[in-house]
């Protein structure tokens, strides 16, 4: 089978099993990808000070306008499920709370929506200032 | 013989992953929601790792970079692994990966080189 077919039975997959876990599998890998994949452009942003401060500051200051404070958002969200589902995957495998796993989803889902909330919270403290909040801060 | 090293994977990323737990919520701290909404700079970095703690940032990228780069190529080699490729492209991935993650630990080292000795 080629690799493209193999791909295509992902529905499969889900079709087969379709449980929590298979789509809590399937995003684990899928977020898992994501951030292997973006500590690439990330070491190319911060290795701009190996050109000195001024170099630094110039392609620092590239990544963080608006449009990129939105995505960095996005970004947390994809590090907060992977990292919370993952202490998930730890312990079903190294405790004896296998049987209860669909609850640990659950609970891990739960600190993911809280984690979303305050990271909202502090982003538009910081840079959005919706609802007169934050604003404060002179940042340039 | 390769039951060992499937198992020396499965181990070494969970013990990653522990380590990336930590780290992670101290960077995402340091650099997302600590900074109080200052843009980053070069001087928002080195006010802190050649601060106080310099000596113990330094450790922590050293353990931190490392620990992300395994943690990030062994997760996909893993998936390679699943879609069941022949012998001779999974040796070529793996040397390809251990030489792209000694790569990027180098080339993190040099990268951050600057933040921890050049004064703002």
């Amino acid at each position: 089978m080629g690799y493209l077919q193999k791909i295509a039975t992902l529905k499969d997959e889900v079709a087969r099993n379709p449980n929590v876990g298979t789509w809590s599998w399937l995003l684990h890998r899928l977020s898992g990808i994501a951030l292997a994949l973006y500590v690439f452009p990330h070491f190319w942003v911060i290795s701009s000070a190996m050109l000195g401060p001024g170099g630094f500051n110039k392609r620092l200051a590239l990544v963080q306008s608006e449009f990129f404070h939105v995505v960095e958002i996005g970004l947390l969200g994809v590090i907060f499920f992977h990292m919370l589902n993952g202490i998930r995957v730890t312990l079903v495998d190294f405790s004896p709370t296998t049987r209860h796993h669909k609850l640990l989803l659950g609970v891990a889902m739960v600190v993911f929506l809280g984690a979303m909330l305050y990271t909202l919270y502090v982003f538009n403290i910081h840079y959005f200032h919706l609802f007169g909040m934050g604003g404060t801060h002179a940042h340039s | 013989m390769r039951t060992k090293r499937g198992l020396w994977a499965w181990l070494l990323q969970r013990i990653t992953a522990l380590m990336l737990t930590v780290f992670l919520f101290m960077h995402v701290q340091a650099l997302h929601f600590g900074t109080g909404g200052r843009m980053i700079d070069f001087s928002l970095v080195t006010e802190r790792l050649q601060g106080a703690y310099a000596g113990w940032w330094s450790l922590f990228y050293l353990l931190f970079v490392p620990a992300c780069l395994f943690h990030g190529l062994n997760g996909l080699y893993g998936i390679l692994l699943d879609y069941a490729p022949s012998a001779g492209f999974r040796k070529a991935v793996l040397v390809l990966f251990w030489v792209v993650g000694l790569g990027m630990c180098v080339f993190g080292y040099f990268g951050i080189r600057n933040l921890f000795l050049v004064p703002a």
